[in-house]
C-alpha cells in the first residue's frame, strides 16, 4: 500500500505546488518520498528548487524577523497602557468627548420625551373633561353665539310681551337730545298741535296735555315750562 | 517565532485567565503571545513601521475588550488575523481620503518599508539582503504575499490559510509557489 502510494507519478503543477514545503522541510514523510521518487522526471523542477535553495538558505541563516520583533517589544505595555487610560476615561464620563456627546444626546431624547409626555397627558384630560359635559355644552362650544342665551336661562332672565323695549328707550333718548330747549318753546308757542304731534310719536306722552297748554297765559307757561326743565323725563 | 509567555502553559490557559480576571498579567502575556504575527501581519499591509504598531494597539485593544466573547470556534490566530486585516483595510481608507485633502510629503516612505530603519549598521550585507527581502515581498500581490508570510513565517496548515483568505488548498499552494519563486528570482 505505502509502495503504491509512493510510485504515483505527479504532474508539473502538483510538483510545483510541493516544492516550497519540501525546499522548507514542511512535508510530511509519504509526500516527501513521493515528492523525491518524481523529481527525476522534471529537471526544471530540480533547477528550481536550487535555487530557492540558494536564496531561502541565506535567508533562514539570518534572523529575517528581527526588524518586527524589536519594534514589536514593546506593544504590550502600550496596550497595557491605552487599556488603563480609556478605563479611567470611562470612568471619568464626560469629560470624554467620545463618551460626553452621546450621554448628552441621550439626556436631550429623555426630557423631550418627558415634556411630550406630559403634553400629552393634558391633552387626555383635556378630553376627559369634554367627556363629562352635557350635549347642550358641547352644542354652545361648538357655536358660541348661543353662549349668551344659555348665560341669559342660567340667571334666570325672563324675557315677556311687557317687557321695556331699550332700543325705542335708547331712540327716544337721541331725538331728546337733539332738541333744544328753544326749539320746544318756540314749537310750544307757535303751534302747540305741532308739538303735541311730535311727541305723541314717543307713544308715552298724553295729549291732553297739549289742550291745557292752549289755555295757559304767559306767564302760567312760563312757570310751567321751568317747572318741565327741572323734571326727569324718563320717569 | 519565539515570544516572552508568563508562566502558562498554552493560549487557552490565557484566554481564560483573561476572562475571569480581567488582569494587566495575563493581558501582556496575551500581548506578547501574537504581537510579532498580529505587528507583521500589519506592516505587511500597511507598509510603514508606524502605523502598523497604531493598528497592533488597536488590534490588541479590541481583541483584549472582546475577548471574554470569544467562543473559540476558530483559533485566536485566526481570529486576530481577521481583525488586524479589517483595520488595515479601514486605515487604509481612511488613510487615502486624508491624501486627497493632504499633500502627503511620506508618500515615499509608505512605499519603502525600510527607509526609516537604515542605519550604518544595517547597510551590512545581511542587513541588506533582510531589507530587500521585505521590499520584494510588499511588491507581490496581495495573495500570494499573504499565502507566503502565514504559511513560510506563521507556519499555519492550508486548510486555516484557506479559511482566512478563502481560496481552495489547490489555489494557495499555486500561490504559495508563485510567490516562493518571485521572491527567488528578486534575491537572487
Amino acid at each position: 500500500m505505502e509502495n503504491n502510494t509512493e510510485n504515483i507519478r505527479l504532474n508539473e503543477n502538483q510538483m510545483q505546488e510541493l516544492l516550497p514545503d519540501f525546499v522548507f522541510g514542511r512535508l510530511n514523510d509519504s509526500d516527501k518520498m513521493k515528492f523525491e521518487n518524481n523529481l527525476q522526471f522534471y529537471p526544471e523542477i530540480q533547477q528550481e528548487i536550487k535555487d530557492v535553495q540558494s536564496v531561502f538558505g541565506k535567508l533562514q541563516s539570518m534572523d529575517i524577523e528581527k526588524p518586527i520583533r524589536d519594534r514589536s517589544r514593546n506593544l504590550s505595555v502600550k496596550v497595557n497602557d491605552k487599556l488603563n487610560k480609556r478605563k479611567s476615561s470611562i470612568y471619568g464620563g464626560f469629560l470624554n468627548p467620545k463618551l460626553a456627546m452621546p450621554i448628552i444626546a441621550i439626556l436631550i431624547g429623555g426630557l423631550m420625551i418627558v415634556y411630550y409626555g406630559n403634553q400629552k397627558k393634558s391633552q387626555e384630560h383635556l378630553i376627559a373633561d369634554l367627556q363629562i359635559l352635557t350635549e347642550q355644552d358641547i352644542e354652545t362650544i361648538n357655536n358660541p353665539d348661543d353662549e349668551f342665551s344659555l348665560i341669559e336661562e342660567s340667571i334666570n332672565i325672563q324675557h315677556s310681551e311687557n317687557s321695556v323695549d331699550y332700543s325705542d328707550i335708547t331712540q327716544f333718548e337721541d331725538e331728546i337730545n337733539q332738541i333744544t330747549e328753544s326749539e320746544i318753546k318756540n314749537m310750544a308757542l307757535k303751534n302747540p298741535k305741532e308739538l303735541s304731534v311730535y311727541l305723541s310719536n314717543f307713544n308715552q306722552f298724553d295729549p291732553t296735555f297739549l289742550d291745557e297748554l292752549n289755555i295757559l297765559n304767559e306767564e302760567e307757561f312760563q312757570k310751567l315750562y321751568e317747572e318741565l326743565k327741572n323734571e326727569d323725563i324718563n320717569s | 517565532m519565539s515570544t516572552v509567555v508568563l508562566q502558562y502553559d498554552n493560549e487557552t490557559d490565557i484566554v481564560k485567565e483573561y476572562q475571569n480576571t480581567k488582569s494587566e498579567r495575563s493581558a501582556t502575556s496575551f500581548v506578547r503571545m501574537y504581537q510579532q504575527f498580529v505587528f507583521a501581519t500589519a506592516l505587511r499591509f500597511t507598509q510603514n513601521y508606524d502605523d502598523a504598531d497604531d493598528i497592533s494597539q488597536e488590534v490588541f485593544i479590541k481583541a483584549l475588550n472582546n475577548l471574554s466573547s470569544f467562543k473559540g470556534e476558530s483559533s485566536i490566530k485566526t481570529w486576530l488575523y481577521r481583525i488586524t486585516t479589517n483595520m488595515c483595510i479601514t486605515f487604509k481608507r481612511k488613510k487615502s481620503f486624508v491624501s486627497l485633502f493632504s499633500k502627503d510629503d511620506k508618500a515615499e516612505e509608505f512605499f519603502n518599508i525600510e527607509s526609516n530603519e537604515m542605519n550604518p549598521q544595517q547597510k551590512l550585507e545581511g542587513e541588506e539582503f533582510t531589507a530587500n527581502f521585505y521590499r520584494a515581498l510588499s511588491k507581490l500581490p496581495e495573495k500570494q504575499r499573504e499565502t507566503f508570510a502565514l504559511r513560510y513565517f506563521d507556519e499555519l496548515p492550508y486548510e486555516e490559510i484557506s479559511k482566512l483568505l478563502g481560496t481552495s488548498v489547490g489555489g494557495l499552494k499555486a500561490n504559495y509557489f508563485q510567490a516562493v519563486k518571485k521572491l527567488a528570482v528578486y534575491l537572487k
